[in-house]
């Protein structure tokens, strides 16, 4: 978090301003010490002017850069640059004038202020106290002149020692501090001092020597002595001698404290009065740099202030164009501040994320949907059942596999076709419709029945439903159709019920058909011989007629079981052309094969059969034909063998074709259900038999008539495996 | 075109700043050291020197104003050969103060923090005895070894540190302020 705040920090270049202006703002406040009286900071005026140039001129090379960056901004009319030149501006323009203003009267509040500690008449007070002062000394040098004349003049004698007495009397009488006889080269002769320690005077500077050399007289005013106190020395050259005296006379304590004051307060304000210029060139550097730095600083403030100003309105700018441009993933870089414009880019991101939550949402909606559909597709593609969907305008929407399949039909390139256009399509489809386009139509709740549909494969039973198709509101929006192709299941259940029936009639007739049979044999048996010959011989033909029916009775009897009972198949691969020819070899001796025309195509073909059942098969589809030739002038029967499909998905197709009436049409579909038959003989279990043994071997049989008259019966028996992996 | 227009506001910034830089060093040497040498008196090595102040008219200007004027003589002694890390054996200053009293209309030299004044009627004089140095002991004999050359040298320079506060700013930045003296330097054999 901290260091967040400390990158925006950095990245925000505040830390720069900070870098910059805070060292440069308490150097200028040194500098300001250093021009004013204090000593200790006076000696890093140097150093702390060369900081601020540099600081200023570092301020100067940053806003030129910025400067520069912000008119190539402007001339590249980038975003945001526009506002940013206009408040840069605004922002100088008002923060320059009153600069500029206090800077021009406090420079001239501070020079006449300064002018104002030097006046006119304090100057000339001075001047007139300075020369009063030396007035004042003048009178008494004057005195102290003559006295030393008169010093002077008494030394009369020549000899050295003689000059020092008379030197320390003549000290005693003056009452001077200190007496110095000397030679013209400055040699001194003889010395008295009146502080009696000071043996050795001082040596007299050069040019006072030279100036009494040359003028005679040299009368000046210094301090001396300990403490220091102003005197007045004369030194004198004597007129006629080549002699120098030098006195040394102390001022009166009252006029040397008054003309050591004079002179102090004269010096001060002379220095004063002097430095005034430097004084006024300090401050009004010190000003210039304060205002430089103003201005400077104003002028980064305005680029600062501007960009801080403009950066989320650019923001918002650039937000808005991604927005335009489809991108809802964007978020605008959130400001520190919390003022309008901060919650302005605030509520342009949550803008954006609900936008791209909402985006996301439909995403995963359509996503969800496309899953329920692809879902949906899968199981109606997997269904059994048929499942069509119609609109309330009776328009087809959709329509799974297994609709297609049961119809034998592709609905794609038909779907948002109506009932009326899809109609042509089949003679099954045709009537399925005009079954159900009634309830279509219709407000119903639910529709549910078995629809009966003839075809040329046969009779077709379908289970249709249909139900409402509801919206979200509960308006009924179409119609879904689901139907099942249960022509096999009911098949299926007749079948049983029929194999049920023939089970439980063989069970309860064969049972007293033998003693009947035996009964009947017993009284013939008993009663012929005995009975006279017209009783014997009806009695003879009654029992001939109970043997032969019940022996016929026994025949239905076993032809039922046979159809009832379950098939213990003893199945092993065969050659189906071989056993084709061994059955028709049976037709030989009766000469029924002359009208029999065999075409075998499945040489070296097997099949997994039993033979025994199998063999039942073609004599029973051999018999019924001969059956339905035999009333014909020119009997007919094709007999055709031949393989169909691959080695792996083929079948063996055998054909038995007459030239006889063929079958009846309403009874077509139902030529394999027992007890249907057309002929006045015959159990009527013929075909359902024939049906049941070439099911049990997974093959199927079909009816219809052919064209040209007469029944065409196709029986198609899959393949031998163990054949098919020894050919592999 | 624009990294040209970089490049001459550069050159001209230089330009300005060794111009200013130039008129330190023309204008650097006004006072000029002569006569430097150093002896043996007694225990210690004595220097003494005669020196030229030749103040700027600037600087006298000042003197005649009550400005106090203080140059500071600045003396090494140090190995001959010495590396540059190794310690001087001496580094002494000595100040000298001149200054002009308007009412007796003489001039003041003072010496070692005050422990001399000496009164001069004439600028000249004072000027003289400002740059006179006198056997002013440097180090004893006993603190330099026999077998080793040194080399003394001696600087002397207007201290702008002791002008009156006001007046600093200005002394840095002119060159009439900055007054000092090549460094004079010789041999010394103990």
């Amino acid at each position: 978090m901290a260091f967040k705040t400390l990158k925006k920090i950095v990245s925000s270049g505040f830390l720069l301003l900070l870098i910059v202006i805070t060292p440069l703002l308490i150097s200028l406040h040194f500098m300001s010490n250093a021009v004013q009286n204090t000593d200790d900071m006076s000696r890093y005026f140097i150093p702390l002017l060369i900081f601020n140039i540099a600081g200023l001129i570092i301020l100067l090379v940053l806003i030129i850069i910025n400067l520069i960056k912000l008119v190539g901004q402007y001339r590249r009319r980038e975003p945001g640059s526009r506002l940013t030149m206009r408040m840069v501006l605004m922002f100088i323009s008002l923060s320059l004038p009153p600069v500029g203003v206090v800077y021009f009267y406090s420079l001239q509040f501070l020079h006449q202020g300064i002018d104002s500690w030097f006046d006119v008449k304090i100057d000339n007070a001075l001047d007139d106290s300075l020369e009063l002062g030396k007035s004042s000394l003048d009178l008494n040098k004057k005195q102290f002149l003559r006295s030393t004349e008169y010093l002077l003049n008494q030394i009369k004698d020549d000899s050295e020692a003689a000059m020092t007495i008379g030197l320390v009397d003549l000290l005693e009488q003056s009452g001077a501090t200190e007496l110095v006889l000397m030679d013209l080269s400055g040699r001194i002769i003889s010395s008295s001092n009146i502080n009696t320690e000071k043996l050795v005077p001082e040596q007299l500077d050069i040019s006072v020597l030279q100036q009494a050399r040359d003028s005679g007289r040299v009368i000046t005013i210094l301090p001396y002595g300990d403490p220091e106190t102003l005197h007045v020395m004369v030194v004198l050259r004597h007129a006629f001698r080549p002699l120098l005296m030098q006195a040394v006379y102390a001022l009166s304590e009252e006029i040397s404290d008054l003309t050591d004051s004079v002179q102090s307060a004269l010096v001060r304000y002379k220095e004063l009065s002097f430095l005034r210029q430097s004084l006024k060139f300090n401050f009004s550097m010190t000003l210039l740099l304060v205002l430089a730095f103003s201005v400077f600083a104003a002028v980064w403030a305005a680029f600062y202030s501007a960009r801080k100003l403009v950066t989320p309105i650019s923001d918002i700018a650039a937000g808005t164009r991604a927005v335009a441009a489809g991108d809802y993933g964007m978020q605008l870089p959130l400001q520190d501040s919390h003022d309008e414009l901060s919650f302005l880019v605030s509520s342009f991101n949550t803008m954006m994320r609900r936008i791209a939550q909402a985006r996301d949402e439909a995403a995963q909606s359509q996503r969800m949907v496309e899953e329920q559909k692809t879902y949906l597709e899968t199981v109606l593609g997997h269904l059994s059942s048929g499942v069509m969907v119609f609109d309330s305008q009776q328009r087809l929407q959709t329509a799974n596999r297994a609709a297609e399949m049961i119809f034998d039909l592709s609905f794609e390139s038909y779907l948002h076709h109506s009932v009326e256009e899809l109609q042509p399509l089949s003679n099954v489809m045709k009537q399925w419709l005009e079954s159900i386009v009634l309830v279509l139509t219709q407000q119903k709740r639910e529709w549910r029945e078995e629809i009966n549909i003839e075809s040329e494969q046969g009779r077709l039973i379908l289970l249709t439903r249909i139900s409402p198709l509801l919206d979200t509101a509960g308006f009924e929006k179409g119609k879904v159709v689901v139907f099942d192709d249960v022509t096999n299941l009911i098949q299926a259940q007749r079948n049983a019920a029929w194999g049920e029936v023939a089970r439980r009639l063989a069970h309860e007739i064969k049972n007293p058909l033998t003693p009947i049979q035996l009964s009947a044999e017993r009284l013939r048996h008993k009663y012929l011989g005995k009975m006279p010959e017209e009783d014997s011989r009806v009695l003879d033909k009654a029992t001939q007629t109970i043997v032969q029916q019940v022996d016929a009775m026994k025949a239905m009897v076993n032809a039922f079981s046979d159809y009832a009972k379950p098939s213990r198949l003893e199945t092993k691969p065969l050659l189906f052309d071989a056993l084709v020819t061994e059955v028709m070899s049976l037709y030989e001796a009766s000469g029924q094969n002359e009208v029999i025309n065999l075409s075998l195509n499945a040489a070296n073909v097997k099949v997994e059969a039993d033979p025994v059942r199998l063999r039942q098969v073609i004599l029973n589809l051999v018999k019924n034909a001969l059956e339905a030739v035999h009333d014909k002038p020119e009997q007919e029967i094709m007999i055709r063998t031949g393989l169909q499909g691959d080695d792996e998905a083929g079948a063996v197709v055998l054909e038995v074709m007459d030239n006889g009436n063929g079958f009846e049409e309403e009874t077509l579909s139902r030529v394999f259900e027992p007890y249907v038959t057309t002929k006045t003989k015959g159990t009527g279990l013929g075909l359902a038999v024939v049906k049941k043994i070439i099911e049990e071997h997974g093959g199927m049989i079909a009816a219809s008539n052919r064209v040209e008259g007469g029944a065409h019966l196709l029986v198609r028996l899959p393949l031998s495996k163990f054949d098919t992996e020894q050919k592999d | 075109m624009k990294s040209n227009r970089i490049k001459t506001f550069l050159l001209a910034g230089l330009i300005v700043v060794s111009g200013w830089m130039l008129q330190f060093s023309v204008f650097a040497s006004e006072f000029v050291i002569r006569d430097a040498s150093s002896k043996l008196m007694g225990d210690n090595f004595v220097i003494s020197a005669d020196i030229d102040y030749q103040f700027s008219e600037v600087a006298l200007e000042a003197l005649e104003n009550g400005v106090p004027l203080l140059v500071d003589v600045h003396v090494q002694v140090r190995r001959k050969g010495a590396w540059i890390w190794e310690k001087d054996v001496v580094d002494r200053h000595f100040q000298k103060q001149i200054r002009y009293l308007p009412l007796s209309a003489t001039y003041q030299v003072i010496t070692q923090s005050g422990s001399k004044k000496t009164q001069f009627i004439s600028r000249q004089a004072a000027l003289s005895a400002l740059g006179s140095i006198d056997e002013y002991p440097v180090v004893k004999a006993s603190d330099l070894e026999k077998d080793e050359t040194y080399e003394m040298e001696i600087k002397t320079e207007l201290d702008i540190e002791a002008l009156p506060v006001p007046l600093r700013p200005k002394a840095y930045m002119s060159p009439d302020w900055k007054l000092s003296s090549e460094w004079s330097q010789w041999l010394l054999k103990p």
